[in-house]
């Protein structure tokens, strides 16, 4: 276990690498140059010039990228281009705000995926079940934008019940947070839902067709207390297993949710380091991303394998 | 991609007439299904709308009326107008010919990349699938935008950037299913038996490996068409599309989504309408074909 | 206007050359109240002074008592609390010397003030720190007298040094400063010198009749900062000498700020001001309607009709020179030949774009970037109005009856995507088809120089221009031959010369002339095409008096209070 382990993290700093490369190239051909970014589109060519080499950025590319990371890997991000501030601090709000985010969607979604999944599974074939997989199966594929702004007309605007602005006002308690956060977490929701509901329906009927099950039967166990003893605790398991594979894409799907419902999260993050090619800013937030979904895919891996020791760390990749 | 055109000397493959039949069969089961007559009748609708809507629309969907500008649904305007006077119910039906296009070409690119790729790494295994499966995972924890703004620097913003974007999205993703479904093949007799005959690894990898394993590609590719449908919606909306005036769902989206708060609903909600009905439609044709095949 | 000329006489004998010419032009008549008062202004004559001569010219006099322009109330100001408001995040670091935002302009003018005041609206441009300035007779050398007794906010006072160094960083072309763009060919930094403690003389390369404007809070980035300060770190502490200090301030969150109780003018009303940053409008909107900001700095019309329409608000509308520029390639067919270029003028419906795009939140462009807010334009100048016969006929002159095709590429940006959707129906109604081509705006502006910039390099293009508080700037960089902003490539020996009279023009009756000259062959040649004015648009709650905003989107709040 602890090679395979070790072998994943070496194999993950590896793709970091290959990653932050990318990134690197990439940000190169971006239009146009941090200084212009900051000094406007109708600075003084002077200006830009000497502003270009304060920050560095008049160096050649390969010079710049070493210098960052040699500095990445000592723990220091380095300053942001744009704000001429420390990433640091920058980096750990956004991500902390889409990290509040995805929490709160996770809150909604994973009890009714899971309740979804079981009553479909005990309902096999019947209406139920099936209104459950196309309304699970559609959600998955409906694009944010749209949910979001079904959502934010229904309870935003017509019931005006929700807040549509994720960002809480400065200071407010966690429950005005979460109360900021609900209607942004819900075209989350939505594409989650089907993926969990499908996990916890298929791993509810294999266990409810189990020997163990069928003899709790027998003994004449309640079947709801079977099915709180033995169905849900081995349906759970690959449902989580889901929910990890999903985290990155909670975390680096979040820029539309972000745009939509104006909250600084990672992803508007990036965003605004792309279109403003702050380079050390966008490498900084791609691997933060990178690095969230890499731990997520392997914690997945490990509670697959785990749980499924016939593939026992053939990690599926 | 031949689905079917399998050289008769490829041992251990279904023959020809093998593969016929359950093609046939495949089409009928496919044909019962009623997830995919309505699926197919809702993305047919909004083909036929792309082709034909300039024709049957009330209203140029591009005339501008500066003295009748945000107006609600009316008799005149059932969708209302937008913030040029121009009538929405027309920009809604013509404004998935953009979409209509992208979308099956931008798939078809990231297929083809994605199952040469996959054949290679799970053919050649060993170094080249680490190191090609170490640049594909990289790939995937890309966020889309970072993909999205490169493409629109390097292609410029246009409906060939959103193919090739989106192309690029798709590879590694199908990449990784194709890997997947070449590992187990490659193990086959059929794969050593042509080995041994000294065929080439390219024979190898696209006459026998790849018609074995279309099932998966096809149930990626129509799974895939409604992520694109997705994801061009999103790239239009955070600007990286169509160029106006064009009508097109996401565009529209993105500029009349400020508007929401002076209470001009209608210049938003028709338009995610028609976006939801195409990605479920598209989304019911991929079930069934993924339930049909699974079948058969 | 019954005149006192006795009076009239003592004051002249007071007064300079150019003083005493402002004067007899007042008495003379070719002069209005208004544009005496503001020219009188900039050339540093005291308001005193100025209400002496109107008095003695007859009327009531109405100076100097204009301290906030907009919501004026008469009851007694509510003292302390904290205002809320919401703000564009400033897009880059808050750096004096580089700030070129919106959001970052604003937060520089909430602790920072400059040597005078342009609230881009009042008659004329206020003292700040200093108190008076004179021009030498060619208005090559302009002399400032600082205030004294003014402190920055650790404490230290405000003095000559400290103007020198500011200026000298802001104009040392060695300096990534923003307000390079404006210096240059202006002041060089050894033209900044100290004549005492209080006093600072400006050498100018040649001479400016509006100089006073670019060391104003016009020039946004001229805030005086304490001599040796690290522009680089002022956003650690925003030290300045204004009526209000830094408490608090995080990238893309927000900033807190408390009153200065040393401050110069006298304490203000409020105790606290709180500025939340929004990376869009919409939040801002909601926020004020939902009661979290009381404050919007500056919207634009677009999504914000629900407050326009609203009572419960109060809108405080500026009139600005913010504008949007249509500019055709000169040296590019079709538009070498300017029957062309004035058959594109000349489809466009500008009362209605008014109307539809801006919900009649501005007025009319006559083609030349003489807003009607500025005291020097020619308003005699018939405006251009729409005659679709006439542009046919002009482009069947032309050699061009079916019209052609052509490519407009253009910026998304507030509503120029919109416009220029406009502008391209318009075209097609003379046969002209315009293809749009809308870029982000890194993509647009390129290098922002000739041959790397779809700004410059393309045959049609569309690009926004902000408010200032002369048209110096719209007139040289856009459209001169050496100008680095001429998207038209426009090159007019006859233009550029007038325009260099313009500028180095003191009096306002030859500005008003040359104006004239400049409007009159801008239609003629029609380079560029402007087709509003943009109003500066604040909204408050109803609750709020006093604030006081400017047309470049700053605000300034040391009058301002909440009512109850």
């Amino acid at each position: 276990m602890t090679t395979f382990i070790l072998k994943r993290i070496g194999l993950g700093l590896i793709t970091l690498w290959i990653l932050s490369v990318i990134v690197f190239f990439a940000a190169q051909i971006l239009p146009g140059d941090p200084a212009r970014a900051i000094l406007g589109p109708l600075a003084a060519p002077s200006a830009v010039k000497s502003l270009s080499h304060q920050l560095g950025t008049d160096k050649p590319v390969i010079e710049q990228y070493w210098t960052w990371i040699t500095n990445f890997v000592t723990g220091n991000p380095g300053t942001s281009y744009q704000y001429q501030a420390p990433i640091g601090p920058l980096l750990t709000r956004a991500l902390g705000n889409s990290l509040k985010l995805a929490a709160v969607a996770f809150i909604l979604v994973v009890p009714l995926g899971i309740i979804g999944g079981v009553v479909a599974a005990l309902n096999v074939g019947k209406p139920l079940d099936r209104v459950l997989s196309v309304v699970g199966l559609s959600a998955v594929v409906i694009p944010e934008v749209v949910s979001g702004i079904v959502v934010i007309l229904i309870f935003g605007i017509w019931l005006n019940v929700l807040p549509i602005s994720a960002a809480a006002p400065p200071g407010a308690s966690i429950g005005t947070q979460i109360y900021h956060l609900i209607l942004p977490a819900i075209p989350l929701v939505l594409i989650l839902f089907g993926y969990i509901q499908q996990m916890a329906r298929a791993g509810t009927v294999e266990a409810l067709a189990s020997d163990y099950a069928r003899t709790a039967t027998l003994k004449g166990l309640p079947r709801g207390v079977m099915i709180r003893r033995h169905v849900l605790r081995n349906s759970l398991l690959p449902t989580i297993t889901v929910i990890a594979t999903q985290t990155g894409y909670l975390i680096g799907g979040l820029v539309l949710v972000e745009t939509l419902f104006h909250y600084n999260g990672i992803g508007s993050l990036i965003f605004n380091a792309a279109t403003n090619k702050d380079f050390p800013m966008l490498e900084a937030g791609v691997l933060t991303i990178g690095i969230v979904y890499m731990v997520a895919t392997l914690i997945a891996d490990m509670m697959y394998s785990l749980l499924n020791p016939r593939i026992r760390y053939r990690a599926v990749e | 991609m031949s689905i079917g055109e399998i050289p008769v000397e490829s041992a251990g493959a279904v023959s020809a007439a093998q593969a016929d039949t359950t093609r046939r069969e495949f089409w009928r089961n496919l044909l019962h299904s009623k997830t995919f007559i309505a699926g197919a009748i809702i993305v047919g609708f909004w083909i036929l709308a792309a082709i034909f809507g300039n024709l049957l629309v009330p209203h140029d969907p591009l005339s501008q009326d500066l003295s009748n500008i945000n107006k609600a649904p009316s008799s005149a305007h059932w969708f209302g107008t937008d913030q040029l006077g121009r009538d929405i119910f027309s920009r809604v039906i013509t404004g998935s010919r953009d979409i209509i296009i992208v979308a099956p070409l931008a798939t078809l690119l990231g297929t083809v990349f994605g199952t040469a790729l996959g054949l290679v790494m799970g053919y050649y295994r060993g170094a080249t699938d680490e190191i090609i499966g170490r640049i594909v995972e990289a790939f995937l924890a890309l966020p889309l935008v970072v993909t999205g703004i490169l493409g629109v620097v390097a292609f410029g913003s246009s409906n060939l950037t959103l193919i090739i974007v989106i192309g690029i999205v798709f590879t590694p993703l199908i990449a990784r299913t194709v890997r997947a479904a070449v590992l187990f093949e490659r193990e086959l007799d059929y794969v050593s038996a042509a080995r041994l005959r000294g065929e080439s690894s390219l024979y190898i990898m696209f006459r026998e490996i790849l018609p074995n394993v279309t099932a998966p590609i096809v149930v990626e590719f129509t799974v895939r068409l409604a992520y694109a449908v997705f994801t061009i919606v999103t790239l239009s909306f955070l600007g990286f599309g169509i160029q106006p005036p064009s009508a097109n769902w996401g565009l529209e989206i993105s500029t009349n989504f400020g508007q929401v708060a002076a209470g001009y609903w209608w210049e938003v909600l028709f338009d995610a309408l028609a976006i939801a009905t195409l990605v479920i439609g598209v989304n019911m044709v991929a079930n069934s074909i993924e339930a049909t095949l699974d079948e058969s | 206007m019954a005149k006192d000329t006795r009076k009239l006489d003592t004051i002249r004998d007071k007064s300079s050359e150019l003083e005493n010419h402002y004067i007899d032009e007042l008495v003379a008549g070719r002069v209005s109240r208004r544009d005496f008062m503001r020219k009188g202004a900039v050339i540093g004559m005291s308001s005193t002074m100025m209400g002496a001569v109107l008095a003695a010219c007859g009327g009531a006099n109405s100076v100097g008592s204009s301290s906030s322009s907009s919501s004026g109330s008469a009851a007694a100001p509510t003292k302390g609390g904290t205002l809320k408001l919401a703000s564009q995040a400033p897009s880059a670091a808050v750096n004096p010397l580089t700030v070129s935002d919106a959001g970052g302009l604003c937060m520089l003018a909430q602790t920072g003030e400059f040597l005078a005041f342009d609230d881009n609206q009042a008659l004329q441009l206020k003292p700040m720190l200093a108190t008076a300035w004179k021009p030498s007779k060619n208005g090559t050398v302009w002399t400032f007298s600082l205030r004294q007794g003014v402190k920055f906010h650790d404490g230290s006072p405000m003095t000559a040094d400290d103007v020198v160094y500011t200026f000298q960083q802001l104009a040392d072309p060695k300096n990534a400063s923003n307000a390079l763009s404006t210096f240059t060919g202006v002041l060089k930094p050894d033209g900044v010198q100290k004549v005492d403690a209080n006093t600072v003389a400006f050498h100018l390369e040649a001479a400016n009749g509006n100089f006073p404007y670019i060391v104003s809070s016009d020039n946004y980035n001229a805030i005086v900062v304490p001599k040796g300060t690290d522009f680089a770190k002022w956003q650690k502490s925003f030290i300045g000498t204004g009526p209000f200090k830094l408490k608090s301030y995080t990238q893309n969150v927000g900033a807190n700020f408390v009153a200065n109780p040393s401050y110069w003018g006298g304490a203000p009303h409020l105790d606290s001001t709180a500025f939340t940053f929004y990376g869009s409008q919409q939040p801002q909107i909601l926020a004020l309607q939902g009661g979290t900001v009381d404050v919007i700095v500056q919207f634009v019309v677009q999504g914000a009709q629900s407050l326009l329409n609203s009572a419960q608000y109060k809108i405080i509308t500026l009139k600005s020179a913010n504008h949007r520029e249509l500019s055709m390639r000169n040296d590019m067919a079709p538009f070498t030949d300017p029957r062309v270029r004035q058959a594109i003028a000349l489809s466009l419906d500008r009362p209605g774009m008014v109307q539809a795009l801006l919900q009649g939140k501005g007025v009319l462009g006559n083609d030349s970037p003489f807003s009607p807010k500025f005291p020097s334009t020619n308003t005699s100048v018939p405006q251009r109005a729409q005659n679709l016969s006439k542009a046919k006929q002009l482009l069947s002159a032309a050699g061009h009856p079916n019209g052609f095709s052509t490519t407009l590429t253009t910026e998304e940006y507030e509503e120029i995507p919109q416009l220029a959707q406009v502008i391209s129906e318009a075209a097609s109604k003379i046969g002209v088809q315009m293809k749009l081509k809308v870029e982000n705006q890194t993509n647009y502006y390129g290098k922002a120089t000739y041959g790397n910039s779809d700004w410059l390099d393309a045959i049609v293009s569309l690009v926004d221009y902000g408010d200032r508080g002369v048209p110096n700037v719209f007139l040289e960089a856009p459209l001169t031959s050496n100008g680095p902003w001429n998207a038209a490539h426009f090159k007019n020996k006859t233009y550029d010369g007038l325009v260099k009279q313009y500028v180095a023009a003191v009096d306002l009756q030859t500005q008003k002339t040359l104006a004239g000259k400049i409007e009159n062959l801008l239609l003629q040649e029609t380079p560029i095409v402007i087709p509003y004015f943009i109003d500066g648009l604040t909204a408050t709650a109803s609750t709020v008096h006093g604030v006081n905003p400017t047309s470049i989107a700053a605000i300034y709040l040391k009058d301002a209070y909440k009512s109850a």
